[in-house]
């Protein structure tokens, strides 16, 4: 108030500043006399800022380890690459080229504890030695006779001998190999990519879904696409232009490269000239189709999207299910090649199609139906060879656990005893390192009995 | 952020069933799924992610059932109803006491709170 009152008298004793054309507002204040003018001075910290927080509370505990990317800050792998004459027992790494491509796929997934090391290890077992007799040697023969499914307990490795059968199959050729990963199968059921009904070919399509798989695929068969010539020549828009790719002159890679119509929400026929062109080169060059968590395909065959009439729509009316299933029946026609399906051991365990197809001498339930069993589904896939997985030796989980040792994820240290009454304090208790490496080794190896993830779990995440 | 869907404002991080669900009476978690079957909505959907045109079939597909201000009439008028004809239930809508039998000696609290003529203020 007093403030405003010295304002006013301000404007009116000097007139002049009425007849400028400034603001009268802004004209200054006159200094009392004795005072000086105050000055905005910011407070000096002398402290140094310590970046507390790491934006991970929102997270779940497994998914905030993850993005904390222990993997860059781990201590080096001195560990030779792999090639197709692997020595069984030992551990390798991927190499370079190989590694970027299986990332690209989606090859190594969530929770398999890669943030452990600088770069994804892998254990040749008996296992590799198999899949490599059984499968990656016959990827020159008939494609409809080379298909495999990869059972086995939880954490067993599964998903890692899918990526150790890729990377094979990319050695063996020289990388001369269409490889059309697919890294989570239950994607097509669980309603989350939305869906379109093609009139054309009576079909529904995913686009979202499509669209990511193609970027899959191409990332990681980028040279080999661009050495496949159309076939047959195809026009598509692209940034409201029309453009036209003709046979024998462009390549595959171009086609896909170019061409955004698959993550479109119109109908189109473009992933069935894909398959088209893909089926013309398997005369040439071998097709692997690997599907991970394919039980989730077979065993909810009746999926969560509906149809207009409220009824759920089967896998088999989708086109990305509808190419599932053709490929793990072999009916897509493709020349050479092979095709490796692997389960998945979170979905439910009391549905049985893919158990009756793969299995058809086991006894099962002739009563069962809809939703624990297709039979439809189970009779078009039979046909598809088991492969077993067995659990890890106990020379294979040593060397396994050596490599740990080394590379600072497993801590050798003496056995916790509790003091008894009236010990003394002093004596000190020597422990033989080795001895005591081997006493870990064959107490994972005995509760997890060869079982990597349970043997990983024990020694990292226990204490 | 919210998207508009009958007028009505749903949070946009909701999913499209749960938003439908929660926010416009008369409709449920089975008459949500109905409708996004209809307008072929795929199930994960989040509300932001609707399109424009996806949102008027919604409108439009909502607009044909009873809903909201109409659900709230017609009950209102239903009690009124049995209220009129001197049945026992309208009888005990008046009185504000529990309609199917339930005790009145303790509890009863959900029935006076709820049962009047006028159930739903318009």
């Amino acid at each position: 108030m007093l403030r405003f009152t010295v304002r006013s008298i301000n404007i009116i004793n000097i007139p002049i500043r009425c007849l400028s054309s400034t603001n009268i507002v802004s004209a200054p204040f006159k200094q009392k006399e004795g005072k000086t003018k105050q000055k905005m001075v910011t407070k000096k910290n002398d402290k140094v800022d310590v970046k507390r927080s790491t934006n991970l509370t929102h997270l779940p505990f497994g998914e905030a380890v993850r993005n904390l990317q222990f993997e860059k800050t781990a201590s080096e792998l001195k560990i030779d690459e792999l090639t197709s004459d692997f020595s069984r027992g030992k551990v390798f790494i991927y190499p370079k080229k190989i590694e970027s491509k299986l990332k690209s796929m989606g090859g190594f997934k969530k929770f398999q504890f890669q943030e452990s090391f600088a770069k994804p290890i892998t254990l040749t077992t008996s296992n590799t030695t198999r899949i490599n007799e059984l499968f990656v040697n016959k990827l020159d023969e008939k494609f409809e006779n080379n298909r495999l499914y990869i059972d086995g307990s939880k954490g067993i490795g599964k998903s890692t001998l899918l990526n150790q059968a890729i990377a094979l199959s990319l050695l063996k050729h020289n990388h001369d190999i269409i490889v059309l990963h697919m890294d989570n199968a239950e994607v097509i059921g669980n309603g989350s990519s939305n869906y379109i009904f093609n009139n054309k070919l009576s079909i529904y399509q995913q686009p979202m879904i499509t669209r990511r798989w193609i970027k899959k695929i191409l990332a990681a068969n980028e040279d080999t696409f661009k050495k496949m010539k159309l076939t047959q020549d195809v026009k598509f828009t692209k940034d409201k232009l029309e453009i036209k790719l003709t046979a024998n002159k462009h390549t595959l890679y171009d086609y896909l490269s170019q061409n955004f119509e698959f993550g479109k929400t119109d109908p189109h026929t473009h992933f069935k000239y894909l398959i088209n062109e893909i089926k013309q080169h398997s005369k040439n060059i071998p097709v692997l189709v690997s599907i991970d968590n394919f039980n989730a395909v077979t065993d909810f065959s009746l999926t969560q999207y509906k149809s207009p009439d409220f009824n759920p729509i089967h896998i088999q009316e989708f086109e990305m299910g509808k190419f599932l299933i053709d490929v793990a029946n072999g009916s897509i026609g493709f020349e050479k090649g092979g095709v490796l399906l692997s389960k998945c051991n979170d979905f439910a365990p009391n549905r049985k199609t893919i158990e009756v197809a793969v299995y058809p001498e086991r006894e099962y339930n002739l009563y069962m139906k809809q939703p624990e069993f297709d039979l439809e589904l189970a009779r078009k896939l039979q046909g598809i060879k088991p492969f077993e997985m067995t659990s890890l030796t106990i020379d294979e989980s040593r060397e396994l656990m050596k490599i740990w040792k080394d590379q600072g994820v497993l801590i050798v240290r003496k056995d916790f005893n509790k003091k008894d009454f009236n010990q003394e304090s002093s004596q000190v208790v020597e422990v033989d390192m080795e001895s005591q490496f081997e006493k870990i080794v064959l107490n994972s190896f005995n509760t997890s009995q060869g079982n990597p993830m349970g043997m990983f779990k024990q020694i990292a995440l226990t204490y | 952020m919210g998207v508009v869907v009958f007028g009505k404002s749903i949070k946009h991080n909701f999913s499209v069933k749960v938003g439908l669900a929660k926010t416009i009476f008369g409709i449920g978690y089975d008459t949500a799924e109905r409708l996004m079957a209809k307008v072929k909505i795929y199930p994960q959907c989040k509300m932001n992610q609707l399109t424009e045109p996806q949102i008027m079939d919604l409108n439009r597909e909502i607009s044909q059932l009873l809903v909201e201000g109409h659900l709230k009439q017609k009950i209102n008028n239903d009690i009124k109803l049995k209220k009129d004809i001197g049945s026992i239930a309208g009888m005990r809508h008046y009185y504000g006491f529990p309609v199917r039998g339930q005790r009145t000696c303790t509890n009863a609290s959900t029935a006076r709170r709820l049962n009047k003529v006028n159930r739903y203020r318009l």
